[in-house]
């Protein structure tokens, strides 16, 4: 039987723009090339994500042009003709986010952004990153979320320190804060707001009830900011993330803040990293975690508290392990604590089912500048790989930097053979030498849980990465591996190459800072060539 | 309680009801009707495609229903379809449009996107031209016109 109407479903414009919602740009592209019809159908989809990461006349023509379909508007670095394109873009009723990260070069264009914020009703996402805010910049901002009720992100974070935000900035932003309530997440990190600016921020978030996030890290608040914060978390009932690193708290600024832990119910994520918290501030700590019950998530990373007693600090945190059931991840690296706090740490733990993510490494070049490696040795290594072999909750362990030495890492890696729940382990620097490699490429083998696992920094050489090869060519789970700067030549690079081309799970290689040579290059370049899921990163790759 | 399909080529399907509902046309063809045995004519699909769709339907049978999409993430994935569904797509691209088709006129949107991925992992990686000779897709652009979209495009294209 003949049909009379023979439609074809690629006839259809319906059809053809739920196909293009399965493309990417490059896709989608091609398609709006392929006749008048699929034009009409692919283009809205196109467009309707725009990351520009070279700008010319012809793309800024292309938002003008097509801005009624652009909701999402990136552009990745700054370039002439940019500016053109985001002007046109947020005059635009459909854009929901802007991405404008080192792109403002007009001393005016904050007061531009500004202005269209005001009126603006479709714009839920503002990043504003590294670009020249300033306090005049802020203000206006400022007066634009006075009236806007839409925007929900708001990025004004300073890492490069171009024209940084201080005290009348952030007066401003807390006037408006006041008022508004639609913003829920706001990120000043790395401008100047000093103590009055964190008081003024305290202030409104005495009334404002929107607000979930707010990132004050390196805004140099010292004692009397936190004081101020800490007050408001007493009222507040909304904002369920603060981070306060690097603000030079100090031990009066850690009092205040754990007197707030015992009235607030809401905060879950606290940064206070490098903030130079003593044996006091620690313990005041210690003693929140007893009675809170409602954080999760908690920095007290490199305090440098290795001046007065490395491991007083632990001793009482772990004391507080023991009861608290909520945390879920702790960072304590960078504290130089040693064998006798990771013990006690270690031990309980045995008791806390909850406790899923530790920090124990030093994580900046500041810390280990300031103070050389942390201090585990052998001994906390054993301890920890004695509570892998019962402990069922932890996911991800970090001991960068430390010292656990062959027999620290050999007991690791045993108790890898039974435990099935860490996924990330990370050892970068631990003189776990050849012996201690080797352990862990058996682990490999029959382990099936770990996903992550960092060796970088230590002496594994070629028989070492020749082991990690006949690992991979069973394990079937491990999706990251570090061997960065662990001595590997031409032999370990071909002995790993072969490897990649069998293995299939695995998606990041990393191999830079190694004696690899043009054989291994090629070696590896050539798995590169079956292994399409994988990323190599190698120098010469 | 089953329900009995009629194809366009007057074939009749004994189906359980449940099966029949991942329809959301048949579901709400039997909520109008109410309690009746009388069978459901579906004079757009075949016999043929008609076995395919309830074989999905079929095997999806206990799936829960599908919720909109929240996240407002505008780029979904193409390389999700699951095994069974990907064996099930198998066939040649005239039987790969006719499910789509019967999949659109049924209601049946979780068919509907497995054989949309389909055709989008067809697309994937191909030129222009190479897509028209995929579908059999006449160019009715003039080259001027193709150029300029090709020059107002080319953002998509860098990385």
């Amino acid at each position: 039987m003949t049909q009379i109407f023979q439609t074809h479903p690629l006839d259809l414009h319906e059809i053809r723009a739920r196909i293009a919602t399965f493309l990417d740009q490059r896709d989608l592209a091609s398609c709006a090339r392929v006749c008048q019809n699929w034009n009409g159908s692919f283009t809205p989809q196109l467009y309707n994500s725009m990351v520009l990461s070279t700008a010319n006349v012809a793309s800024s023509q292309s938002v003008k042009k097509y801005k009624h379909f652009i909701h999402h508007l990136t552009l990745k670095k700054p370039f002439a003709q940019g500016r053109i394109a985001w002007v046109f873009a947020i005059s635009n009723l459909t854009l929901t986010t802007l991405n404008l990260p080192s792109n403002l070069d007009h001393k005016g264009d904050a007061q531009i952004i500004a202005a269209a914020l005001g009126t603006n009703t479709t714009l839920t996402t503002l990043n504003l990153q590294s670009n020249v805010i300033g306090d005049d910049g802020a203000r206006a901002l400022a007066a634009a979320l006075m009236t806007n009720s839409t925007l929900k992100v708001l990025d004004l974070s300073d890492p490069s320190q171009n024209h940084s935000i201080r005290y009348h900035g952030a007066q401003a932003l807390a006037e408006a804060l006041k008022t508004n309530s639609t913003l829920t997440s706001l990120n000043l990190h790395a401008n100047k707001l000093g103590k009055e600016g964190a008081q003024a921020l305290a202030d409104a978030l005495t009334t404002n009830s929107t607000l979930t996030s707010l990132n004050l890290r390196s805004n140099t608040i010292g004692g009397e900011g936190a004081q101020a914060l800490a007050g408001a978390l007493k009222t507040n009932s909304t904002l369920t993330s603060l981070n306060l690193n690097s603000n030079a708290i100090g031990d009066d600024g850690a009092q205040a803040l754990t007197e707030a832990l015992e009235i607030n119910l809401a905060l879950t994520t606290l940064d206070l990293g490098q903030n130079f918290f003593k044996h006091d501030g620690a313990q005041m700590f210690a003693a929140a975690l007893k009675t809170n019950s409602t954080l999760t998530s908690l920095n007290l990373s490199d305090q440098w508290m290795r001046t007065i007693n490395r491991d007083f600090g632990a001793l009482a945190l772990a004391d507080s392990l023991k009861v608290n059931s909520t945390l879920t991840a702790l960072h304590l690296g960078g504290n130089s604590i040693g064998d006798d706090g990771i013990r006690a740490l270690a031990n309980a733990l045995k008791s806390n089912s909850t406790l899923a993510t530790l920090h124990l490494g030093a994580i900046s070049t500041h810390s280990i500048a300031q103070l050389g490696v942390d201090s585990i040795g052998n001994h906390g290594a054993q301890a920890l790989a004695e509570l892998l072999t019962t402990n069922r909750a932890l996911t991800a362990l970090y001991l960068g930097c430390n010292s656990i030495g062959s027999s620290g890492a050999q007991a690791l890696a045993v108790a890898l053979k039974t435990n099935a729940t860490l996924v990330t382990l990370d050892l970068w620097n631990n003189v776990i030498g050849l012996n201690g490699a080797l352990a862990f490429a058996e682990a490999l083998k029959t382990n099936a849980s770990l996903k992550n696992l960092d060796l970088g920094d230590n002496t594994i050489e070629d028989s070492g990465a020749q082991a990690f090869a006949e690992a991979l060519k069973v394990n079937s789970t491990l999706t990251s591996l570090g061997l960065g700067s662990t001595a590997i030549g031409d032999l370990g690079a071909e002995a790993l190459a072969e490897a990649c081309s069998l293995n299939c799970t695995l998606r990041i290689l990393k191999l830079r800072r190694n004696t690899i040579k043009a054989k291994g290059t090629k070696a590896l370049a050539e798995a590169l060539k079956t292994n399409s899921t994988l990323t190599i990163w190698c120098e010469a790759l | 309680m089953p329900v009995i399909l009629v194809s366009s080529d007057a074939q009749e399907f004994k189906v359980d009801k449940e099966v029949a509902e991942r329809s959301i046309l048949i579901k709400n063809m039997l909520e109008d009707v109410g309690e009746s045995d009388s069978p459901i004519p579906l004079p757009n699909v075949t016999a043929a495609v008609l076995t395919k769709v309830i074989e999905y339907c079929e095997h999806h049978r206990n799936d829960p229903v599908q919720v909109p999409d929240e996240t407002d993430d505008p780029r979904k994935r193409s390389n999700d379809i699951e095994e069974w569904d990907m064996k099930f797509m198998q066939v040649d691209q005239e039987m790969l449009f006719e499910i789509i088709l019967a999949a659109n006129y049924l209601d049946i949107k979780p068919l509907l996107d497995v054989g949309c991925k389909t055709v989008a992992n067809i697309i994937k990686g191909k030129t222009p031209e190479e897509i028209r000779k995929a579908f059999n897709i006449v160019n009715d652009f003039t080259p001027e016109e193709e150029a300029q979209i090709k020059k107002e495009n080319e953002w998509a294209e860098d990385r």
